[in-house]
């Protein structure tokens, strides 16, 4: 299991109650460009691959939802 | 009689007798004129009164609403007309855009003053597995709302479940004896709760609206089928106003989401320009900064975009 894998931002995004529409938006606010259902799919652990820039959009915003709930984990950021 | 100034001389003598002629004639005049000034003044007001009533006439003809002299007895159908007002009040509610707890508080102030029995009125909703009451007529009614809550059994929750009508029998004490307890502390006699439900919708379980009487009989047949019809408003108005809150909040968000993107967008072209960075490489450095600053990603874009750094 990776850093930035769909397990570990599932698992954390449930625990930071976060719906994962709610998630979608907030990616959506930061310049995501995937769209929704993919989204929900990838986080499914579906077939579907986030490249490095759009991931780290989603960790970013998984990151800041965190901060928000005074959780100290942060999800590392994927490289280039 | 002295002679009359202008007159000549040799007419005086005649002139008298005209004279006094003239003035009766005038009296004559002067008290015709008064009655005919009293004929034509009554002439004006009977004009006056004809064209009320046929004023009046026109306006009944065109639908206007007849004046009902109040009568300290009232008519026994005034009970059924109270009710459909009190029923087309809460049908307009749905419809002028009020927010669900106020229509909430609309249907529970009718429940108290339609339905014969009811005394106290509050509304249970289900969220997720939560129960709450988010309207109450009386501090009682919250009471032993909670009561069913904490002890997880009473009429309301059983209406929530079953979707039918609950409380109605005498044997409620027995159906639920941890809450009837409490229910009887409070002073409650009978119970009477009616699901909040839309047949044939995803709609399955919004809520029920509860009624609690003093009085040991406190609820009639009537009383159940009104309480249907007024569950029936209730269920309309909770999704009504449900599906009105999602969408002002989905609106919402994608126009904040939208200026988020755009002032995000424009900090990536300013260090994409200033320092020959990639769009990736642009928005590391924001986020870079966002973690350094422990600031949010949007607010640092806005800093760089307005120049302003004094958040």
């Amino acid at each position: 299991m990776t850093a930035g894998s769909p397990q570990v931002l599932e698992t954390l995004r449930r625990e930071i109650g976060l719906s994962q529409n709610d998630l979608y938006w907030r990616y959506f606010a930061l310049g995501g460009s995937v769209d929704r259902k993919s989204v929900g799919c990838f986080l499914d652990g579906q077939s579907v691959v986030m490249n490095p820039a759009e991931l780290n959009i989603l960790i970013q915003a998984v990151n800041e939802r965190c901060v928000e709930t005074g959780l100290q984990a942060q999800v590392p950021y994927a490289s280039h | 009689m002295p002679a009359i100034e202008g007159l000549p001389a040799s007419t005086q003598g005649e002139s008298t007798r005209a004279s006094d002629d003239v003035v009766e004639e005038r009296l004559d005049l002067t008290v015709a004129n008064r009655e005919a000034m009293v004929e034509a003044r009554e002439l004006r007001a009977a004009q006056r009164e004809a064209e009320l009533d046929e004023r009046e006439r026109q306006l009944s003809a065109e639908g206007a609403p007849p004046t009902v002299a109040s009568t300290p007895n009232a008519d026994p159908s005034d009970t059924g007309r109270n009710i459909a007002s009190s029923f087309a009040d809460i049908a307009l509610d749905l419809f002028s855009a009020g927010e669900l707890p106020e229509v909430m508080r609309r249907i529970v102030e009718v429940a108290t003053a339609v339905i014969g029995g009811c005394d106290l009125a509050s509304v249970t909703m289900l969220e997720g597995d939560k129960y709450s009451t988010p309207v109450y007529t009386h501090s009682n009614a919250l009471r032993v709302d909670e009561a069913q809550y904490s002890s997880d059994e009473g009429p309301c929750i059983d209406a929530l479940l079953t979707m039918t009508v609950t409380g109605t029998t005498p044997g409620w004490r027995e159906q639920w004896p941890n809450w009837a307890v409490q229910a009887e502390e409070a002073g409650i006699g009978s119970v009477l709760a009616v699901p909040l439900r839309i047949p044939n919708t995803a709609h399955l379980r919004l809520g029920a609206v509860n009624m609690y009487s003093r009085s040991g009989d406190g609820f009639t047949e009537a009383d159940q089928e009104m309480a249907l019809i007024l569950s029936a408003h209730a269920a309309i108005a909770a999704v009504v106003a449900r599906e009105r809150d999602e969408k002002e909040h989905q609106e919402r968000t994608f126009q904040e989401a939208l200026a988020s993107r755009d002032v995000i967008g424009q900090a990536k072209g300013m260090l994409m320009e200033r320092h020959q960075l990639t769009a990736e490489e642009a928005f590391d450095a924001l986020r870079r900064s966002s973690q350094d600053l422990n600031s949010k990603l949007r607010e640092v874009a806005r800093q760089l975009v307005t120049g302003d750094e004094s958040n």
